[in-house]
């Protein structure tokens, strides 16, 4: 690591508890990032990637859920933190984007509003100077004729414009990073590229880091510059972002790059990975992605593989990563 | 002490917040065991339906061993004009003016009582029903005529009209209970053809529905088999606040004297001189009648609520 | 927003006339009536009975009935020739154009038939204590309900909470005039705390709304305002306790489902207060449903609670109401029940406009 990590999270595990007990829904999960660094942390729905966002700025229902790790920001502990200083920190240090603005924007508060409210919160202004800030931080996501806009509802403005708003909330606290969780899941493929291209300029222009949660492999591979796979709750590959796309070490991660349709394939089946991702009450013994995988052995419904280091700034979770490298099955 | 209370209520864990939703359960079972479990998890469903089924047994056997006569009132040795008090050869102690026995009038006033709030129920969901499966089914003009008629009766002030109408009908169709029934019917449809109606609306939308045209099922088949039964939980949760709704109804709207005349008691009318007594101390009068409304009513709402929890899939509290 | 409102309010006089003549064929096509009670009594001959009839007007057909009752028919003539006033200008025009001073549209609702007295007197010497009731309570009741919702909303699953849901689970299925007795019975037989009935002690006070009673209010207020307070106490009271548990209930629901949003957990992750995040993200949204609330209780202003007046004996429009249908008094009826369709359809109106006023997405 060149430069001291923005955010350090080690060992996250999380549980819920249910009417049906305590389910395990995210294990072992550790990463860091450096300022101005974009993580992509990529998995199918239920592998535990909004859970984990949602741990590291204290997010989860105190009651319904068990957070134990550790969460360095800025060198400090998060985790076992009063409230008082979460809040603090949500926002002015750590902001989040969320997928549907729609619903995650307050319906009855203009635009505006809900910008400036973020910066008289954080103690950077009056009611007024807040109003005027937002319509700068509206003009920083570029939304056209930004003081009209402040005044209007979320209803009265488009998907993309929506999400754009958003953003400007999130950078309207100036924060150290920014949780983006499938920011672009909801727009049309148009304007996703736009809005990602937007999140990034901004966050690289101030140096923010970023954390792209998403299952879509097209949006990683543009934005970010490292990814992290995860699969069941656990972290089951991690590096720089181009190798793990184009040279997937795991087998989970190869059958996601493999499943992308591609022109040269065409008229070929589409691939796709057999069965379903296994429930949180059930996982299954050994390494969770075993039913599923072509190269599965015995020993793997035995053991659970540990997540390891592999060449520089790589790391993978499988006994046959070696195997599988070499082309084998 | 919080957690039995909890429980006793179906109440279920604390503030709403940002807890994502997890994968659903494996296991198999129908949607109506699952609502059986669900109904019978929470407590409040099964208090509700012990304290019904013990006021119907009461009443069921209360007016078999103590019938009510209507020509002849006992003469009493002891004139207490204003009912004697309970004791032990009348539990429930004694009216005034007539000094008739309140635990005989209890049981043979919940008859009554019981038979309109079920009958009532009965026939405006009934009704209801079925003009909401037929507006939604076919829609159009039909559908609109429909809600329109809907809107009239609900729009005229209901508890006036049905107060006139059983002023006037009252002493016809035996006693005015079948008069009584018949209002209250008329004004108590809409509610259940509107939620009816949008459950058709809605299922009807279902892709299985239009699978079901595609493969060329006949209209009334679909109806029947396919909308009906998944339209069936708001008629289900409906049918116990029905009841209640009209036991109480038919209980104030008698003693205000207009509902069901005195040849047949019914929890409302033999209230009716009570007032004047219960300024001279006789509350047992109003009292055990009133009890009988009143756990009749908690004991629906009970159920009604427990059947709500049990059949609305997204379990609200 | 204007010409929303400007539409609704046409809309909502066009659906109260049509009330009105709903009502008013209902009562007609019913049996029984002012006629039929005389009809009845052998004292009476037919010959009276029918004089009679003829003097109320009973024997022309139902259109022209009703069209006399609304002021659009002058009662000098028979339709078609009445729907023209003895100035020459059509009936339903103002009385200084047309001539006619009849009917509901020159504010003349007919006489009482069992009092003889103009229905509008007594109309509205019942209103005022009506509204004393109505407007105290509506007042207490929606702003503890509102309250109460609030607080065991925003902390549910508390002790608080939970012991206040009992109570309220418990009342909520209580009958009004039930909760009337058991209070009258405690606090009035039991206690001797409170008096049982009326508006004032006839004791040694003039009744209510007469000159002596308003005389004595100027020379001694306090004791005039006791008075009618401890006269207040348990009316409102029974009012007041069931609609509170219900109102209540309803809004704690609101406030939970609303607790549960999406925009709820964004505006934590930015950091605002819990303060802010009460006030602008929970509770500005999630209250919004209970303003609906607010606009039915608006009818219940203006009809009273039938059933409270009667049991305390209260002399407002509710107990007006009752007393006209026991005695099929259908002039009486007829204005009482305009005034009701009139008030349902301004509560109506009001929820519309509270609605369209607090969630901008409702904007037409």
């Amino acid at each position: 690591m060149s430069a001291m990590p923005v955010i350090e999270v080690n060992n996250l595990n999380i549980s819920f508890r249910t009417a049906a007990g305590i389910i395990h829904v995210v294990q072992d999960v550790s990463f860091s990032i450096t300022r101005g660094e974009c993580l992509g942390i990529v998995g199918e729905s239920g592998s535990g990637k909004s859970v984990s966002a949602l741990a590291t700025i204290g997010l989860l229902v105190k009651d319904q859920a068990i957070v134990s790790g550790s969460v360095k920001f800025r060198g400090e502990e998060l985790i076992g933190k009063p409230e008082s200083y979460m809040r603090k920190i949500r926002g002015g240090g750590i902001s989040m984007v969320f997928q549907e603005p729609l619903s995650a924007l307050n319906p009855v508060t203009t635009i505006g509003e809900q910008i400036a409210e973020v910066l008289t919160a954080h103690n950077r202004g009056g009611w007024r100077e807040a109003n005027k800030k937002a319509i700068e931080y509206l003009e920083l996501v570029e939304i056209a004729q930004p003081a009209a806009r402040a005044k209007q509802y979320p209803h009265e403005l488009s998907g993309g414009m929506r999400q754009r708003a958003m953003i400007a909330m999130a950078l309207a606290g100036e924060p150290d990073l920014i949780i983006a969780d499938e920011p672009t899941t909801a727009l049309d493929v148009t304007i996703q590229a736009q809005v990602l291209g937007l999140l990034r300029r901004a966050t690289v222009e101030r140096g923010t880091a970023l954390i792209l949660i998403t299952h879509d492999l097209g949006v990683v591979s543009e934005t970010a510059d490292r990814i992290a796979v995860m699969y069941a709750g656990q972290i089951v590959e991690e590096g720089p972002a181009q190798q793990v796309l184009r040279a997937p070490a795991g087998p989970y991660a190869l059958d996601l790059v493999a499943s992308i349709p591609s022109y040269e394939r065409r008229g070929k089946g589409l691939s796709t990975i057999q069965g379903a991702i296994p429930s949180p009450t059930n996982f299954p013994s050994g390494c969770r992605f075993h039913p599923r995988c072509r190269f599965a052995v015995p020993a793997c419904a035995a053991t659970m593989p540990e997540l390891t280091p592999r060449g520089v700034n790589r790391a993978v979770r499988c006994f046959r990563a070696d195997e599988i490298a070499k082309g084998g099955a | 002490m919080t957690g039995v209370l909890k429980s006793f209520l179906g109440i279920r864990g604390p503030k709403g917040g940002g807890a994502p939703k997890l994968h659903a359960e494996a296991v198999s079972e129908s949607p109506w065991q699952q609502a059986r479990r669900r109904f019978f998890a929470a407590r409040m469903g099964p208090w509700g339906l012990a304290i019904i089924g013990t006021i119907f047994l009461f009443v069921i056997i209360g007016s078999l061993l103590l019938p009510f006569d209507f020509y002849n009132v006992p003469i009493r040795d002891v004139q207490t004009y204003a009912g004697r008090p309970p004791a032990w050869g009348r539990p429930f102690g004694e009216t005034g003016m007539l000094q008739l026995d309140v635990m005989m009038l209890v049981a043979n006033g919940g008859r009554t009582s019981l038979l309109i709030g079920f009958a009532t129920a009965i026939g405006s969901i009934g009704i209801g029903t079925f003009v909401g499966v037929i507006s939604g089914f076919f829609g159009g003009k039909v559908d609109t005529l429909l809600m329109r008629l809907a809107d009239i009766f609900l729009m005229i002030p209901s508890l006036f009209v049905i107060l006139v109408l059983a002023r006037i009908f009252q002493g016809s169709g035996g006693g005015g209970v079948l008069s009584l029934i018949t209002v209250f019917i008329a004004f108590g449809w809409m509610g259940i053809a509107r939620l009816v109606r949008g459950q058709v609306l809605a299922v009807r939308e279902m892709e299985y529905v239009e699978a079901a045209r595609a493969l060329g099922v006949r209209p009334i088949r679909i109806a029947l088999r396919h909308i009906l039964p998944n339209a069936i939980g708001p008629i289900v949760v409906s049918f116990p606040f029905a009841v209640g709704g009209a036991i109480i109804s038919e209980a104030f709207i008698s003693y205000l004297g207009f509902g069901v005349s005195g040849d047949t008691p019914t929890w409302g009318n033999i209230l009716s001189e009570s007032t004047t007594f219960l300024l001279q101390g006789n509350w047992w009068w109003i009292g055990f009648p009133g009890l009988f409304i009143i756990l009749t009513a908690l004991s629906i709402n009970m159920i009604g609520d427990a059947l709500r929890a049990a059949l609305d899939p997204r379990g609200r509290k | 927003m204007l010409k929303y409102a400007l539409r609704r309010i046409g809309a909502s006089i066009l659906i109260v006339l049509g009330t009105t003549v709903l009502i008013y064929l209902l009562l007609l096509a019913a049996p029984g009536g002012p006629a039929q009670k005389y009809a009845n009594n052998p004292k009476f001959t037919a010959i009276q009975v029918q004089a009679y009839t003829k003097a109320l007007g009973l024997d022309k057909s139902p259109i022209e009935q009703y069209c006399r009752w609304l002021g659009a028919c002058n009662r000098n003539a028979d339709l078609p020739g009445s729907l023209i006033g003895p100035t020459g200008f059509p009936s339903f025009l103002p009385t200084q154009i047309s001539g006619v001073d009849s009917g509901l549209l020159h504010l003349d609702l007919g006489y009482s038939i069992n009092d003889g007295n103009p229905v509008l007197e007594r109309m509205t010497s019942a209103l005022l204590p009506t509204l004393i009731l109505a407007i105290l309570s509506a007042t207490i009741w929606l702003s503890v309900a509102v309250l109460l919702g609030v607080v065991t909303g925003l902390k549910n699953g508390g002790l608080f909470d939970n012991s206040v849901s009992v109570v309220t689970y418990v009342l909520y299925s209580f009958p009004t005039f039930l909760l009337g007795f058991g209070l009258i019975w405690i606090f009035a037989v039991v206690l001797h705390l409170l008096p049982v009935s009326g508006m004032t002690d006839p004791r040694n006070m003039p009744a209510f709304g007469s000159e002596a009673y308003w005389a004595l209010a100027t020379v001694d207020p306090l004791k005039v305002i006791s008075d009618l307070g401890s006269h207040l106490v348990l009316p409102v009271a029974t009012l007041v306790i069931v609609s509170i548990a219900g109102d209540s209930r309803y809004v704690r629901q609101s406030v939970i489902e609303s607790m549960g949003m999406e925009h709820v957990r964004t505006a934590r992750s930015k950091g605002l207060s819990e303060r802010r995040i009460n006030m602008r993200h929970i509770l500005r949204t999630g209250l919004i449903p209970f303003a609906t609330n607010l606009g039915l209780a608006f009818p219940f202003l203006v009809g009273g609670a039938l059933v409270t007046e009667t049991i305390f004996s209260w002399p407002g429009i509710g107990r007006l109401t009752l007393t006209a249908i026991g005695g099929l008094d259908y002039p009486l009826l007829m204005g009482i029940l305009t005034l009701g369709a009139l008030a349902v359809a301004i509560g109506n109106l009001i929820s519309d406009l509270l609605y369209a006023a607090l969630d901008p997405r409702v904007r037409l």
